[in-house]
């Protein structure tokens, strides 16, 4: 079967948008334009399904040099600069340019390089702008058939599904990260509670470990981190394990003002207005505030295990899943490999997913894990004794069955939003509901535009 | 060929400025005039289709009530602080002029602050502002309870404004001082002799003749005020003005419409650019003709 490339649907793009998604029906499903590379062998069946796609298979038919873009973390790019010599080794014919720059920078630098006309065939990017940057038609679709929608479902934690849009999946992660507690061993065993894991407890806990000096916090029980962790902690944690669901499952409409989410919302503002047992703004920010040993219990991501031991060497902690309440669920988000569309077809296309491929073999999640502190995205990795034996990353690997990573159309939005509307409630004493409604509505209008530039 | 020495002169004079010039309009005026073309499009640097929009993006403005909030923030900025900085720095400058001795060390204090890092800065004070930091210690000392300082949407603005006048004191001092040493000492002497008191020889000799002094760090302080941008972005909560918007500024907004919204925001972010352009050009125009007038000295 030869599909169309990518370039010729781009002179027909308005057919190729509604290609895109899939509510044209079964006759539109056939022709998604996700492109489509000519096996050169049928071995990819004897390959073990779990190693990798078998892209490794194919072949380039002469020299090729691929960008690959990650935003500049030293751990990844470490480990990234060790496994292109290998990634090379492998294919004599590819030659991979590895391009760094800062994090804050990241949108700035892609924009500014397409704009001259250059930029990345591989693009390292937040699982959050994946559908942003699908709308531009900046990514083109992984070719369905090395990256068949229902191996990467099965073999992936179903926290990748948020980089499938319609029909196509337009990027492939090779690590995913979960929320869990982090807790002070000292603070905890000093006030005599154990790691909480319930709603309830947690209140306790962070009761128990408070220290006060008049209105001053020594050490607070429970870290109010809304602009780092805390968005997402209400809106795919509390939320869920309240019973509610915050997005519908077509990604379509958010349900946020609802008695589950405003009673997630309460019990969360709670640690800050009723329990005092904790203060806005506390050593700047929640992970400042855990690091340097002054607070006892904190929300965090995997990621976080690696700057504490680089940041505060001496702290000792540990971490447990999130508390549950009437069900249990935590939040995941991923760092994804995406082709744009300067590989569309050809040769760059072959390189670019013989690269992602390789980038989310098993063996490269195993050893990405350890070093990264992220956790691998593949299902059968969990099982595994090594990662399994530290108790560190254990939590954070166990939550991620019940994972959901929030579909986003714009991050910085979202985030805001959620921000804001708990300013609105702690800072200036708006109702719960009208608060959360004021975000919902601001986020749904951004979906809304969204999902309408496809149909 | 025969050149006469004010001919080469004139290509000397020339070939030096060329460079320079060449580099302005490249880096600084070509981009700005770029600018009003983007603002005239809905312009995602990464979408395939970047079209006209006519003035979509300046009606657009007219209901964003970011927007407006930043607006109205900007200009708080430039009310309260550009005055206050100038009443500041003027009254420490004449107190520095007045000194004999480690002059050089109270200039170097009070300029340090200014070739710092804005951002380096910015840091410092927002751990000062923390609701167990310096400050609030400072108040306890005076039974005052804690503020929220960066916390509040009532306190925040001030919080940042109070650093960017202490921040850019330094500099309107050095320039205060220098127009100072240019007020000949006999205008004072001679007004003293026919028994003019202190405050009759500072209203009617010093601040007539540091006029010039004065237009000058006036426009160059609204300016600097209007475009405040790096102390919010370093110190507002999240980085994004908060909380509530309470304190970010045009030049914020401008940047986060730019750069940080996907899709970005270009065509937008452009046109509240050439609104604050605008608007800068117009308050210096302004400015020039109304505290210029009457002084013949330039």
């Amino acid at each position: 079967m030869t599909r169309k490339p990518f370039h010729t649907s781009l002179s027909r793009r308005s057919y190729d948008r509604r290609d895109l998604l899939k509510f044209g029906g079964a006759a539109a499903a056939g022709l998604i334009g996700a492109p489509t590379i000519l096996r050169h062998a049928s071995a990819q069946d004897s390959t073990p399904a779990d190693t990798g796609f078998g892209a490794a298979d194919l072949s380039v038919s002469g020299p090729v040099e691929i960008e690959y873009w990650q935003y500049e973390l030293e751990p990844k790019t470490k480990l990234v600069n060790e496994l292109i010599p290998e990634f090379q080794a492998a294919n004599p014919d590819i030659t991979v340019k590895h391009v760094n720059f800062p994090y804050d920078d990241f949108r700035q630098q892609v924009a500014a390089a397409v704009q001259a006309g250059e930029g990345p065939d591989v693009l390292n990017l937040y699982y959050g702008w994946i559908p942003a940057y699908v709308q531009q038609q900046f990514l083109v679709a992984l070719p369905e058939d090395i990256f068949p929608a229902a191996t990467i479902e099965s073999e992936f934690y179903p926290t990748v599904t948020t980089a499938k849009i319609g029909e196509s999946y337009y990027a492939l992660p090779i690590a995913v990260r979960t929320l869990a507690l982090f807790y002070n061993t000292a603070v905890l065993d000093a006030a005599g509670v154990t790691p909480p894991t319930t709603w309830e407890e947690l209140v306790s806990a962070a009761q128990a470990t408070v220290k006060k000096d008049g209105d001053n916090f020594d050490i607070v029980g429970f870290t109010w981190d809304i602009g780092g962790q805390g968005h997402n902690y209400w809106r795919e944690c509390l939320i869920r394990q309240n019973g509610g669901v915050p997005i519908s499952e077509d990604n379509r409409t958010l349900s946020w003002n609802t008695p589950e989410g405003v009673e997630a919302f309460e019990y969360l503002t709670a640690f800050l207005t009723e329990h005092g047992v904790t203060q806005s703004g506390f050593q700047t920010d929640g992970p400042t505030a855990f690091g340097s040993g002054k607070a006892a219990l904190h929300v965090d991501g995997s990621y976080r295990i690696g700057s504490l031991a680089s940041g505060s060497p001496d702290l000792e902690y540990g971490i447990v899943p999130l508390p549950a309440h009437k069900e249990q669920a935590s939040f995941s988000s991923f760092w994804a490999n995406a082709i744009t569309r300067n590989a569309a077809d050809g040769d760059k296309l072959i390189a670019s997913a013989k690269f992602i491929d390789f980038l989310s073999s098993a063996e490269v999640q195993k050893r990405w894990t350890p070093a990264i502190g992220e956790l691998p995205a593949r299902v059968s990795l969990a099982e595994d004794p090594e990662l399994a034996s530290d108790p560190k990353l254990k939590p954070f690997i166990d939550s991620l069955p019940y994972s959901q990573a929030t579909f986003m159309v714009n991050e910085a939005d979202s985030r805001q939003s959620v921000i804001d509307a708990f300013d609105q409630v702690t800072l200036n004493g708006l109702d719960t509901a009208s608060a959360i409604q004021e975000a919902q509505d601001k986020v749904q209008a951004q979906l809304d535009e969204y999902w309408a530039t496809f149909e | 060929m025969h050149l006469t020495l004010e001919r080469r002169r004139w290509i000397w004079a020339y070939t030096f400025i060329l460079i320079p010039l060449l580099f302005f309009l490249a880096i600084r005026i070509g981009p700005a005039i770029y600018a009003f073309w983007v603002s005239l499009h809905k312009w995602d640097p990464i979408a395939i289709d970047r079209p006209f929009v006519g003035l979509d993006n300046f009606r657009k403005m007219k209901d964003d009530d970011v927007f407006w909030k930043s607006m109205r923030n900007t200009w708080l900025y430039v009310i309260l602080g550009m005055p206050s900085s100038l009443v500041i720095s003027l009254a420490v400058a004449l107190g520095l002029q007045k000194l004999t001795r480690y002059v050089g060390f109270y200039r170097v204090l009070y300029f340090v602050p200014y070739v710092t890092s804005l951002v380096a800065v910015g840091w410092v004070w927002r751990w000062m502002y923390m609701p167990n930091g310096l400050f609030n210690d400072v108040l306890g000392w005076f039974g005052i309870g804690p503020s929220k300082f960066l916390g509040s949407p009532d306190t925040a603005l001030m919080s940042i404004l109070v650093l960017t006048i202490w921040q850019g004191l330094g500099f309107q001092i050095i320039i205060f001082l220098a127009g100072l040493e240019s007020i000949p000492i006999v205008y004072h002497e001679a007004a003293e002799i026919d028994g003019a008191s202190g405050w009759q020889r500072f209203t009617g000799i010093t601040i007539p003749l540091l006029n010039p002094t004065l237009v000058f760090l006036i426009v160059t302080g609204v300016i600097n005020y209007l475009q405040v941008f790096t102390q919010i972005r370093a110190m507002s909560s999240a980085g994004t003005g908060g909380p509530l918007n309470s304190t970010i500024s045009i030049v914020l907004y401008v940047y986060q419409q730019a750069f940080q919204q996907l899709p970005a925001k270009m065509g937008y972010a452009s046109a509240m650019t050439v609104v604050l352009f605008l608007m800068i050009l117009a308050i210096t125009i302004l400015q020039l003709k109304v505290l210029s007038r009457n002084n013949n000295e330039y």
